[in-house]
């Protein structure tokens, strides 16, 4: 296993989304670090945004997050060793008011990353630039 | 009338103040129900950390809006405007129709 410095954006993505969802914690990665993993980081985000159908209580995902190293911070997840941190926004995952039923799924040599479509990527990247400006 | 569903009367104070007005600041909305400012900001930041609604800065101030991407907002809307249904005319009219233009330098 590479060390968690060594990782790739989506390297990390997969091994803490791999680790969660065999502790029960199954989530999505959205936002702009889906965009960073499909432009193999010409677009950059530091922030890997999680989100859950069926939101886990708080103190679980400590817990399990704790297990390799991060901790909680306000609302998001630090670790020592990576510039890159843990957010888990409310869900539900939906683009626009449509749920999103088969997000993507991508094997990295640290574990399996389920993500936004390259579409629902963009149309997602399209309404934060339509109603906040972002 | 939703605080027996939302769990506090400050939250359904900022959801209707949002909805009617399209956006407010904490001390504006704080100031329109004469409650208490920290209670009202409270509100924001729990409504903001669930997505409900999205803030952002003109100057010293937070302004926020109902979120239009939350999934749910045509049902909170549907909902928050039946509340509106209940209240007085004057009361409605109060709170949809804020005074805009400033009030003239000197008036009493």
């Amino acid at each position: 296993m590479k060390r968690m410095d060594e990782m790739s954006l989506g390297e990390l993505a997969a091994y803490i989304c791999t680790h969660l969802s065999k502790n029960d914690i199954h989530c999505v990665l959205s936002g702009g670090a889906c965009v960073s993993i499909y432009t193999d980081n010409r677009y950059e985000s530091l922030d890997l945004d999680f989100i859950e159908n069926m939101a886990s209580k708080r103190k679980k995902i400590v817990s399990v997050l704790s297990k390799i190293g991060f901790m909680e911070e306000n609302r998001y997840f630090i670790h020592p060793d990576t510039k890159y941190f843990i957010e888990f926004p409310a869900g539900p995952l939906a683009i626009g008011k449509e749920p999103v039923r088969e997000p993507n799924i991508i094997t990295f040599e640290t574990g399996e990353l389920r993500l936004l479509s390259p579409t629902d990527s963009v149309k997602d990247r399209l309404a934060a630039f339509y109603h906040w400006n972002d | 009338m939703l605080e027996p569903l939302l769990g506090s009367i400050n939250r359904e104070r900022v959801l209707l103040f949002l909805y009617s007005r399209d956006e407010g600041y904490a001390r504006e909305i704080a100031r329109y129900f004469k409650t208490d400012l920290s209670q009202i900001q409270k509100q924001l930041e729990r409504l903001e950390i669930g997505n409900i609604v999205f803030s952002k800065t003109s100057g010293k101030t937070r302004i926020y809006s109902l979120n239009p991407r939350y999934p749910f907002l045509n049902e909170v809307q549907a909902l928050l405007e039946k509340v509106l249904l209940f209240y007085s005319s004057d009361e409605r009219y109060t709170l949809t129709h804020p005074r805009k233009r400033p009030r003239r330098k000197g008036k009493p």
